[in-house]
């Protein structure tokens, strides 16, 4: 599973999304890769307006809000 | 005010006396002012923000006619997140979605120069007058830069990029939800703008306290302190709200009204953080182009204020 947050550099609540992800993952164990995704360009080409963007497997979850990890945890494992 | 009797017992009970106390009691007493401003405001806004996402408001600007487009554009501009990090992505949302180059671009540049928090702490530290100057020129130089750029033909220096659909679903927050939300992003920006207004009242304090008022009459009243107060606001990068007890200071020694808005304007509106996430977006001429406009209108209404006022 790869999971991508979509924050440009300066976004601080788009890195603190990625690292509760990492969180989430690392405590649960889940098979995934989590990465952050700061380009511009690919923010827009994924048509993100409200940071950060959240996405799992090229499913974009969830933008513009920052949900605490057991939400995180629930939206990864639905997706499993 | 609580505040003035904190900051007096303060400076009373470490034995302050002259410039010193007069600088130590302004710093106490300007930061526990803003901070606390900041808290209710930010909190404030960022709730009533989770009901006007972005892609709400970019539906909402879609094909309305051009003079209400640019007014619309400019007011959410003040409204709109703090970090340019939060609105380049919106910009780009609403160029990607076809809303007129010149309405995209005064939103732009109105939503570092004019934000809601600094509406409200402005008129307790400079007064209502200026603060309304303050809002009405940032809100005509956004309109004229973005108005300006567009007649110029400046649209053609948008980087191409595919401007995706996103296929999120926004599900209506609950109100518990919007205030989450809202805790967390103040939260943030407060533990943000924290230190620069901590050195900004600094600076502020140190110039109230002992900074002469005849080397401002002296040397920053003419015509030309006004371009240097833009030609040292713009490569500086600091938030407006640290900017301010600053301007109060030189303001308060003799610095003309025109100058000191001039200042705040430059230091918010530009910045090279800023130029450094636009250039992934747009081509240098554009950048140039943008940065032009708004100095040069910035300029203007410097020096028009030193004129009338």
């Amino acid at each position: 599973m790869k999971i991508t947050v979509y924050g440009p550099d300066g976004c601080s609540n788009c890195s603190r999304l990625k690292e509760k992800a990492q969180n989430v993952v690392e405590e649960n164990g889940f098979d995934a890769d989590v990465v952050k995704q700061g380009d511009m360009a690919k923010l827009a080409e994924k048509g993100i307006m409200s940071t950060p963007g959240f996405e799992i497997d090229g499913e974009m979850v969830f933008s513009g809000s920052n949900p605490p990890e057991d939400q995180l945890q629930e939206l990864i494992e639905e997706r499993l | 005010m609580v505040f003035q009797q904190i900051a007096t017992y303060v400076v009373e009970a470490l034995g302050l006396t002259g410039s010193l106390r007069a600088a130590a009691h302004f710093w106490i007493y300007d930061t526990l002012k803003i901070l606390s401003i900041l808290v209710v405001v930010i909190f404030g806004v960022t709730y009533l923000r989770t009901y006007f996402p972005p892609e709400k408001i970019r539906d909402y600007l879609e094909g309305k006619r051009a003079i209400t487009g640019y007014a619309l554009a400019a007011l959410l501009g003040i409204v709109s997140p703090f970090c340019s990090c939060s609105t380049i992505p919106i910009f780009l949302g609403m160029v990607g979605a076809g809303i007129p180059f010149g309405i995209t671009i005064t939103f732009l540049a109105v939503s570092p120069m004019i934000n809601e928090a600094a509406l409200v702490v402005l008129p307790g530290v400079v007064g209502f007058k200026l603060t309304a100057l303050y809002a009405v020129s940032g809100i005509v130089i956004g309109m004229s830069s973005g108005y300006t750029l567009n007649k110029l033909g400046f649209d053609r220096y948008i980087e191409e990029f595919n401007f995706g659909d996103s296929d999120v679903e926004i599900d209506e927050p609950t109100r518990k939800e919007r205030a989450r939300e809202a805790y967390v992003e103040a939260k943030d920006i407060i533990v943000e703008i924290v230190p620069y207004v901590i050195v900004g009242v600094g600076a502020g304090a140190a110039i109230h306290g002992y900074l002469p008022g005849e080397l401002v009459t002296q040397y920053l009243s003419g015509p030309l302190g006004v371009f240097g107060a833009v030609a040292v606001g713009v490569p500086m990068y600091t938030d407006i709200l640290g900017v301010i007890p600053v301007v109060e200071s030189l303001i308060g020694k003799g610095l003309p009204v025109g100058t000191g808005l001039a200042f705040m304007m430059s230091v918010a509106a530009l910045s090279f953080p800023q130029f450094m996430i636009l250039n992934k977006v747009m081509k240098k001429e554009l950048i140039a182009a943008y940065a032009t406009t708004l100095a040069a209108g910035i300029l203007t209404i410097g020096l028009l204020f030193n004129l009338l006022l």
